[in-house]
């Protein structure tokens, strides 16, 4: 996938553990562990809206773009 | 708020209905797939001492007791339906179980439903070649001139048939709902 998922990264950042995130957000640890590892197929504006207002980022601190090789 | 508990309640009474209804269903199965078996065994042992309208569903009239040859090439032949009858039924049984554990659109299920389709499409063809092989069967023992060989067509094989295609079409639908299901779990 071409489309990085930075999420541990601002959950390091933020000293945040995933399931007080997981919590936070209303979705299950396992969904938000399929988020991280980069399994999923597609993410709702509501959920990164979430994401983005508990851990106080933007959506593109999230999300990062690479060319695939 | 509230109706989406009602909602959510609704949807738990469903698939606690749905498990129940499953398992009866999948040990009903179980038990007709145990027994399905004997009943050809018990049938062609004691043939000669049934009584005649037992032995009305053959398309040729049995008059004198049959020798054991015969006896033997009937149960033979019999096996022919019986297995199609046996793979549909443990498919079945395969079905509810997986209902029972609430997978409705899983892989394996399509699996089962193809699996039921392409039962009742072989049994139309196993009947067309039952029908010979039975009257076959039971006449070998008449004298020559009198054995016979029947060819016969019966609309509700067709009708089987017709079923074993639309279940074929309803399983391929199916993979297109395990498909998207699969991509919806994948939605976060």
């Amino acid at each position: 996938m071409t489309v990085i998922i930075n999420l541990d990264v601002m959950l390091a950042k933020r000293k945040m553990k995933s399931c007080d995130l997981a919590q936070l957000i209303g979705i299950t640890e396992q969904n938000l562990s399929i988020l991280k590892t980069g399994k999923a197929k597609a993410i709702r504006f509501s959920t990164l809206e979430s994401i983005c207002k508990h851990l106080n980022c933007q959506p593109g601190d999230l999300l990062e773009y690479t060319v695939e090789k | 708020m509230v109706s989406g508990l009602l909602i959510r309640e609704l949807i738990m009474t469903q698939s606690l209905s749905l498990h129940r209804l499953s398992r009866r269903l999948r040990y009903l199965f179980l038990v007709i797939l145990i027994a399905a078996p004997l009943e050809p065994i018990l049938f062609w042992t004691f043939i000669n001492k049934l009584p005649a309208v037992m032995l009305t569903g053959f398309p040729v009239e049995i008059n004198q007791p049959l020798a054991w040859l015969a006896q033997i090439l009937g149960f033979c032949v019999s096996l022919i339906p019986l297995a199609i009858v046996m793979v549909g039924l443990y498919a079945m049984t395969n079905l509810f179980a997986l209902y029972e554990r609430g997978t409705v659109f899983g892989k394996t299920n399509v699996a089962c439903i193809r699996t039921l389709g392409k039962v009742l499409i072989y049994w139309f063809f196993a009947m067309m070649i039952y029908t010979p092989l039975i009257s076959m069967a039971l006449t070998l023992d008449n004298p020559l001139g009198q054995r016979l060989l029947i060819v016969q067509f019966e609309f509700l094989n067709l009708t089987s048939l017709l079923l074993g295609v639309v279940l074929l079409a309803i399983a391929k639908v199916m993979q297109l709902g395990y498909e998207l299901n699969e991509d919806h779990a994948k939605v976060i």
